[in-house]
C-alpha cells in the first residue's frame, strides 16, 4: 500500500472564523425533479410570523409554484463539512497540486415535510389580512395590501394561495388600491345580477356559457363593483380549454351560495332558523338544482345551535357561547364546580393569591 | 420580506480547479459533503496556519480506488482514510445521501440587480448525492503509513 506521504488529497480546513455560510436542505424527490429539470424554476422560502389562531408557532415553508413544504431543523450528532478544491502549492517549488478544503461546517440539515394542500388552510391567513367589502362599499380599516403582497406574506405556494382567493371570491378595487373579501351579502347581490341577467338573456345557467356570454353576465351590475361578480362569478365556474366555454360547477355554485348565504343570515344576530336557511338556500338556485343543498356540502362550515334547531358559523360567537353552555351543563352534572367557572377573574383568582 | 425566493443551482456553475476526488463525488461546483463524528480541534497557532489562512489537516485517500474501473464498480465505497497529522486516522467510507442535500447559501448580489429592492435572496450553489463519512474514532498509526 503507498504511503500517505506520497499518495492521497492534501486536506485542509479554514479556520472557523472564515467558514462559509451555507445551510443544508433535503430535497424531496418533486424538489430535486423541479430542481434539476432543464429550465428549473426559482423556489420561494415563506415564513408568517403571524399565524392565525396559533401566535407562537412561527413556520417557515419552502414552496414551489403549486406545492409548499414545512422546513424543520433537524440536529446531526455528526459534523458536516462542505469542502471544495483547493490549490496547494508544493513544498519543493515543483508544480502545484489540487487538494480538498472545508470551508464551512454545518451541524443540522433542514429536511422538508410535504404539506397536505388543503384550501381551508389558506383562507384563515387571507381572512387575517384582508377587509371585508360590505354591502354598502364600507371596508373594515386594515391596510391595503396588492395580492402580491398578500401572497408574499402567505405560507403556502403560490397556486394554493390562488385557489383560496379565488374560492372566497376575493377581488382587488382600483381605489382605494387593495384586495377585499366580499361580505356573504355582496356575494348573493352579486349572484342575483347573475341570475337576473341570464333571465334577461333567457340563458340557462346550468349548462355551457361562452366567454362573450359570460362577460356580458358579469359586466351588468348596477351598484356593485365589476370585480365582485367577476370574482362570484370565477368562484363557481370551470373553463373547458378544448371549447373556451365557460360551466358553472354545480358543487362549487350550491357550496359557494350556501355559505355565502349563511354568512349574510348569521351576520346580525348570530344564528339562523335551519329550516328558513335551507328555503332560502334553495330559491338562490337555478330551477334544475334546487333540490342539491343538503346540509352535508357545507361540513365544516356550520354549528347546530339551540338544539338543533339553528344554525350557524363554524367558529363564531354564537358557536362558542352555545358551547359554552353545555360545558356548563355537563360539569354541573359531574358535580364539579371548577370546571363550570368560565369567568376570568375566578380563573385567575388561585394564582393572584399564590402571588 | 416574509418572502424570500432560492434561486436554482446555475447551470453555468464550475470549477477552475481540476477536482482530485473520486468522479463520482466531483459536482460540477466542485462541493462535496464529508461527515465527522466530533468535530476537528487545531491546536496550532495562526502562524502555523498555510499561507491562506487554512490549518493544514493531513490527506484524504481512498485505497481501493481505481479510475479505470468502471463507475458500476462500488468495491472502493467501503474505505476511505483521513489521515490527520503524522500519527491519527479515520477511516470511513462513501455513501450514497439519502436524500440529496441542496448546499444553499445567500445568492452573491449581481452587478445589474445590485439597484433592485437589494432583497436578500437565497440560492442553491450544488446538489449533491454523496458523501463520505467518518462515523468512527482516530487509531493510531506509525508516521512510516498505513
Amino acid at each position: 500500500m503507498s504511503t500517505q506521504d506520497e499518495d492521497g488529497i492534501a486536506f485542509s480546513l479554514l479556520p472557523e472564523h472564515s467558514y462559509e455560510h451555507y445551510r443544508l436542505l433535503e430535497l424531496p424527490a418533486e424538489l430535486l425533479g423541479l430542481l434539476t429539470a432543464d429550465k428549473p424554476p426559482a423556489l420561494l422560502f415563506k415564513s408568517s410570523d403571524n399565524t392565525p389562531g396559533n401566535s407562537s408557532d412561527t413556520n417557515a415553508v419552502i414552496c414551489s409554484d403549486t406545492k409548499s413544504y414545512h422546513v424543520r431543523q433537524v440536529n446531526t450528532s455528526n459534523s458536516l463539512y462542505i469542502t471544495q478544491p483547493k490549490e496547494v502549492p508544493s513544498s519543493d517549488h515543483g508544480p502545484s497540486s489540487t487538494g480538498v478544503q472545508c470551508t464551512a461546517k454545518n451541524d443540522f440539515t433542514l429536511e422538508l415535510l410535504s404539506i397536505t394542500p388543503h384550501v381551508d388552510n389558506v383562507k384563515p391567513y387571507i381572512q387575517a389580512a384582508l377587509p371585508i367589502y360590505s354591502s354598502t362599499g364600507h371596508l373594515q380599516s386594515k391596510p391595503p395590501v396588492t395580492r402580491d403582497q398578500l401572497f408574499a406574506d402567505i405560507p403556502f405556494s403560490y397556486a394554493e394561495c390562488l385557489h383560496a382567493y379565488e374560492e372566497m371570491a376575493c377581488f382587488e378595487l382600483e381605489q382605494p388600491h387593495g384586495c377585499c373579501i366580499p361580505s356573504g351579502q355582496v356575494k348573493l347581490q352579486a349572484w342575483q345580477s347573475i341570475m337576473e341577467e341570464a333571465a334577461v338573456h333567457h340563458l340557462d345557467l346550468t349548462g355551457p356559457v361562452s366567454v362573450t356570454q359570460a362577460s356580458n353576465l358579469i359586466s351588468q351590475a348596477n351598484d356593485l363593483p365589476d370585480q365582485v361578480v367577476k370574482a362570484v362569478w370565477n368562484a363557481m365556474t370551470t373553463e373547458n380549454t378544448q371549447t373556451q366555454e365557460l360551466t358553472i360547477d354545480e358543487e362549487s355554485c350550491v357550496k359557494f351560495l350556501g355559505l355565502s348565504k349563511l354568512q349574510a343570515s348569521t351576520q346580525e344576530q348570530g344564528s339562523t332558523s335551519k329550516s328558513l336557511f335551507m328555503a332560502s338556500w334553495r330559491d338562490l338556485l337555478p330551477e334544475k338544482w334546487r333540490n342539491t343543498p343538503k346540509l352535508d356540502i357545507l361540513k365544516g362550515q356550520y354549528a347546530l345551535v339551540n338544539e338543533n334547531r339553528d344554525l350557524t358559523l363554524a367558529g363564531s360567537l354564537a358557536e362558542r357561547q352555545q358551547q359554552g353552555d353545555s360545558g356548563k351543563a355537563a360539569s354541573a352534572d359531574g358535580k364539579s364546580m371548577l370546571g363550570a367557572k368560565r369567568k376570568w377573574h375566578e380563573k385567575f383568582r388561585a394564582s393572584k393569591k399564590a402571588a | 420580506m416574509p418572502a424570500i425566493p432560492l434561486h436554482p443551482p446555475a447551470p453555468t456553475r464550475q470549477t477552475n480547479l481540476p477536482n482530485p476526488l473520486p468522479q463520482l463525488l466531483q459536482t460540477p461546483s466542485g462541493l462535496a459533503i464529508l461527515e465527522l463524528q466530533g468535530t476537528v480541534n487545531s491546536s496550532l497557532s495562526t502562524t502555523q496556519h498555510a499561507a491562506d489562512g487554512s490549518i493544514p489537516l493531513g490527506k484524504l485517500m481512498f485505497p481501493l480506488y481505481d479510475s479505470s474501473k468502471p463507475a458500476s464498480d462500488t468495491s472502493w465505497h467501503k474505505r476511505v482514510y483521513l489521515y490527520v497529522g503524522k500519527h491519527q486516522r479515520l477511516t470511513g467510507e462513501v455513501k450514497k445521501l439519502p436524500k440529496p442535500l441542496a448546499v444553499v447559501r445567500r445568492r452573491p448580489p449581481l452587478a445589474e440587480a445590485a439597484a433592485d429592492d437589494g432583497g436578500e435572496e437565497l440560492e442553491v450553489a450544488e446538489i449533491v448525492y454523496w458523501k463520505v463519512l467518518f462515523a468512527h474514532r482516530p487509531e493510531p498509526v506509525g508516521a512510516g503509513g498505513g
